[in-house]
């Protein structure tokens, strides 16, 4: 069979096993084992579990369930819903004040996890039922948040860029970096489309009657302080010659715990046992899919599918931002269907020659392409963060949902377009604090 | 309910049946609990260790001889032994689109497929990683690295792993068909629940011993 | 037509020696047109570096240009091949391979199912951003890290700390200071831009510590199962190989040494009586340890040490 045919056949058989609802995980490892079992038999059997296993077994990826750890311990305390009001009180009086300040506390929480999920769930638990009391539209609540937590994978640290370190063997120190000026302009024109829109719809509520002294205002800092300390206490063991990227996570995440413990007071052992079982619970959800897209992309790769599909691409005699249009489109795609991590896995290793041999950066190119993934996180089918917002207000209808983040998606859009004519906004904090490398 | 009273009804002694599944589930759900209370120390002490290793080397100067394979391999192992638990309480996510579109019935027989396609890669799996681990086992093979731990230890977490998500989808499968009944401590099986941060601490959460 | 699928862990298309290498047999075995062709999967892009071996020893991978000692886990008499101070310079590396010692590797080799097409030993160098390491002595103190187990506990023994990361996080590690120094391979530290940051280079010379084994393997099982007309194509292909390897590996450490110099980072050599204390604390630490871990050990490093 040629590998155009067999990768047809594979495609459309992961698309009939996600259909049945399975998790998508097995549903990857079980279409890669069929291809192979019928490429290479039964010897097959020898390699699965060291495909599955190596796959995931990697200093750099130990980061994942810690970076998830730290956006748990913060998720699972009454520090969520503090950030939250602390930011209102600066910020209520602004047209749709509540919905900026949703959208500004989880970019502060970005900066404490590395998923988007955790992001979205952090905040919106909070944020949803207090939007819709205070009268604005489900699509303005739920849309402003499902899109708010998709910077949790932009703003580092980022589960998704330590994936792309490792799959391109770029540096992770570095790729953080060039994520903090998109993440914080993708913020900013978050909020500008949020002010535009509640503007425009004339969304008034009595919030904005409320007027707090400056004293109020500043009294609600000191709740703040503590994340904004472990944020920097994080950023300097990272980058103040300390430890490596994956070591700086483990540290993050004890420092957030014991933050969270103390500043809350939560000396029971059921408490942090529950934040212990939630951290488990989406790292398994997490790593399980990135071993199983391991799996898949073996598959492809031993298929010589993505080899086949990397010549195309790298065939087209096309301007290269034609080329990067199209690389565009295919990550959109991908990203709809499949969650971040799974996408780079199996992408990114294909698409990382061909963008650096088009002149592109790479950690320019991780940027965007994690972007493309963000998109991917608030549209149907699968689509983790809508998934959390549903689970969080059970009573919003999803379409609601979609229509509210759409704007948003416009906006991501709007962001990778910019990206592609300065992409100094990406680089240049790497270059500048870490110097220039080709 | 009226559709299991109804499918319990075409067996020919579901009393029996009954009977013999409930411990079943019951004690597959433990297990799954007890996996997942190692599964989340295995990564609570990763996270201990590495701290350890940077104070070690940053503030000490020492070297860290078995550290990064300890964390490696404990956190690795955290994923294979977590799973069924997270198995149990549907937290790996799945696309539901399909699902949504279906009336009750067909909805059902979906899901039973969708949970026997699972158990179909779980066997799977169980099979390749026994061959790994008792290779690795019998070779006794080592992690080439100056520590040189046997690679048996932290390959034995795939096996376990995946024998365990064997037993736990059986037993989603059987509580789907109406077989038995819906553990009482878990509210819904193979829903699509996300896992969610966000549930308050320790409320809802059953990561401890049963 | 036979398509067989050749893996290795280094970067494709870009003038790596190791890929090249695999390149070259497979437009050997092209030109043979005996009916086989070699698909080449750069920069992991199939199996893991780690996995290649199983793979290959059980036939499901055909060929690999493989750093040997990464299966030393299975097959601890590998560890020989990536030990310091034992192979010296290239040309006794040359020597090496036609020496008793060598043969009891490549029958380790053979009885696992694998089998040598192009023999290769890549030089390494060190580097560090505090002082030049030459003697042992220079080296106490230095957060370092290095490329093979071996490696490590020869550096541990002279009162180095060891941190140990992906290569891929070396430079970032020099830049902030969690690294004071590092050991790999001489093609690595062109291609990671160390030279940004180290002050000092330890060359490969006369006296070089690192040396690591990296031969084309092939997948006896799959051998034996071409014609013999394809077997002698691949053995032809796999000498040519090697005689590249052999002409082009100097100009790689030469290479280093032009990038560092321009950089304007100091290069040193290590003299003989460097090596030599080298050799001496290597004998205490890795090789007793070596000979500890395997049986035959001792004899498996005397022979090496003999060879002129
Ligand atoms: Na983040
Ligand atoms: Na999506």
């Amino acid at each position: 069979m040629s590998a155009t045919g067999a990768g047809l056949l594979i495609i459309a058989l992961l698309f009939v096993l996600l259909a049945t609802g399975m998790p998508i995980a097995f549903a990857l490892g079980l279409a890669a084992f069929v291809a192979l079992f019928l490429q290479d038999g039964f010897d097959i059997f020898y390699i699965l579990g060291d495909t599955m296993f190596s796959g995931i077994a990697n200093l750099a990826y130990v980061s994942i369930p810690m970076f998830v750890l730290m956006g748990a311990a913060v998720a699972s305390s009454p520090a969520g819903s503090d950030l939250y009001t602390s930011l209102d009180r600066w910020l209520n009086r602004v047209p749709g004040g509540l919905v900026l300040s949703n959208i500004g506390s989880c970019a502060i929480f970005s900066g404490m996890t590395g998923s988007s999920p955790a992001t979205c769930a952090a905040i919106g638990k909070m944020g949803i039922p207090e939007m819709l009391r205070r009268g604005y539209p489900n699509s303005v609540a739920t849309g402003s948040i499902a899109a708010g937590g998709t910077l949790g994978i932009l703003i580092p640290p980022s589960v998704t860029l330590i994936v792309y370190g490792i799959a391109t063997e770029t540096s992770i120190g570095r790729l953080f970096m060039a994520g903090v000026i998109p993440g914080i302009m993708l913020t900013a024109m978050f909020m500008v489309w949020a002010i535009i829109d509640c503007k425009r719809k004339g969304y008034e509520f009595a919030a904005r009657s409320v007027r707090y002294t400056l004293k109020e205002r500043l009294s609600a800092m000191p709740r703040i302080l503590p994340f904004l300390l472990i944020i920097a206490g994080t950023l300097y063991v990272l980058y103040g010659g300390i430890a490596t990227p994956s070591e700086a996570a483990g540290a993050g995440a004890l420092l957030t715990l014991l933050a969270v413990i103390i500043a809350y007071r939560l000396f029971r052992f059921r408490a942090v046992s529950g934040i212990f079982a939630s951290a488990m619970r989406e790292s398994v959800m997490i790593m399980m899919i990135m071993a199983a897209a391991e799996l898949f992309a073996f598959a492809l790769s031993s298929l010589f599918i993505t080899q086949t599909i990397a010549t195309v691409i790298a065939d087209m005699e096309v301007n290269r931002w034609v080329l990067m249009a199209i690389i565009n489109v295919f990550l959109l795609v991908c990203g709809m269907f499949l969650p971040p991590v799974a996408v780079i896995v199996m992408t990114a290793p294909m698409l990382f020659p061909i963008v650096t041999q088009a002149g592109f950066d790479p950690y320019w190119f991780a940027i965007v392409l994690t972007i493309n993934m963000e998109v991917g996180l608030i549209t149907p089918p699968i689509g983790l963060n809508l998934f959390v917002i549903n689970a969080i207000a059970p009573t919003v209808p999803t379409r609601d949902i979609l229509w509210g983040s759409l704007p948003y998606v416009l906006v991501m859009f709007l962001a990778i377009l910019i990206l592609c004519l300065f992409p100094d906004i990406a680089t240049w904090l790497p270059n500048q604090m870490l110097g220039v490398v080709e | 309910m009226s559709k299991r009273r109804r499918a319990l009804a075409r067996r020919p002694s579901p009393l029996e049946i009954l009977a013999m599944l409930n411990p079943y589930i019951l004690w597959v759900g433990r297990v799954s609990r007890l996996f997942a209370v190692i599964a989340t120390a295995l990564i609570v002490i990763a996270m201990l260790v590495v701290c350890q290793m940077i104070l070690m080397r940053y503030v000490f100067r020492l070297p860290t001889i078995w550290q990064t394979d300890f964390v490696v391999f404990s956190a690795t192992a955290a994923i294979f032994l977590g799973a069924p638990y997270v198995l149990l309480k549907g937290g790996h996510v799945g696309v539901d689109v399909v699902e949504l579109l279906l009336g009750q019935q067909n909805r059902k027989r979906l899901r039973i497929l969708g949970a026997m396609l699972g158990l179909v890669f779980c066997i799977v799996m169980l099979a390749a990683t026994w061959v790994q681990f008792e290779e690795a086992w019998t070779g006794n093979w080592k992690h080439s690295s100056v520590w040189a731990p046997p690679l048996w230890i932290p390959l034995s977490a795939l096996p376990i792993g995946f024998f365990l998500l064997c037993l736990q989808y059986t037993a989603n499968i059987f509580v789907l068909l109406g077989l038995a009944e819906p553990p009482v401590d878990s509210s819904s099986i193979p829903g699509p629940e996300l896992p969610l941060p966000a549930t308050s601490a320790g409320a809802n959460e059953k990561g401890h011993l049963p | 037509q036979t398509v067989l699928k050749a893996s290795h862990q280094f970067p494709g298309g870009k003038g790596d020696i190791r890929d090249e290498m695999v390149q070259i047999i497979a437009r050997e075995v092209a030109a043979a047109n005996v009916g086989l062709e070699i698909q080449v999967y750069p920069g992991s892009s199939l199996y893991k570096p780690n996995d290649q071996w199983n793979a290959v020893t059980r036939g499901i991978l055909d060929m690999t240009s493989f750093p040997l000692d990464y299966a030393s886990g299975r097959h601890p008499e590998f560890s020989a091949t990536l030990m310091p101070g034992l192979v010296g310079n290239f040309d006794r590396a040359k020597r090496l391979n036609d020496s008793e010692f060598m043969a009891d590797i490549k029958k380790v080799i053979e009885d696992a199912g694998a089998m040598v097409i192009a023999d290769a030993w890549l030089s390494g160098a060190f580097a560090s951003k505090k002082n030049c390491i030459t003697s042992p002595e220079t080296v106490k103190g230095q957060v370092i890290r290095a490329a093979g187990p071996a490696f490590e506990e020869m550096l541990v023994a002279a009162g180095a700390s060891i941190s140990s990361m992906p290569s891929s996080e070396i430079y970032s590690g020099m830049q902030t200071g969690v690294l004071d120094a590092a050991n790999t391979s001489s093609a690595s530290f062109v291609s990671y831009r160390l030279f940004e940051h180290a002050k000092c280079l330890t060359a490969p010379g006369e006296n070089a510590l690192w040396f690591m084994y990296e031969p084309v393997l092939m997948s006896k099982k799959v051998f034996e199962g071409l014609n013999e007309e394809q077997q002698k194509a691949i053995l032809a292909a796999g000498e040519k190989s090697e005689a590249f390897f052999d002409a082009e590996v100097r100009k790689g450490d030469q290479l280093m040494i032009d990038t560092y110099k321009k950089a304007g980072v100091e290069v040193v050599e290590m003299s003989k009586e460097d090596y030599d204390a080298w050799l001496a604390l290597a004998k205490e630490s890795s090789y007793k340890n070596f000979a500890e871990k395997v049986s035959g050990g001792d004899k498996l490093i005397e022979k090496a040490l003999a060879v002129e």
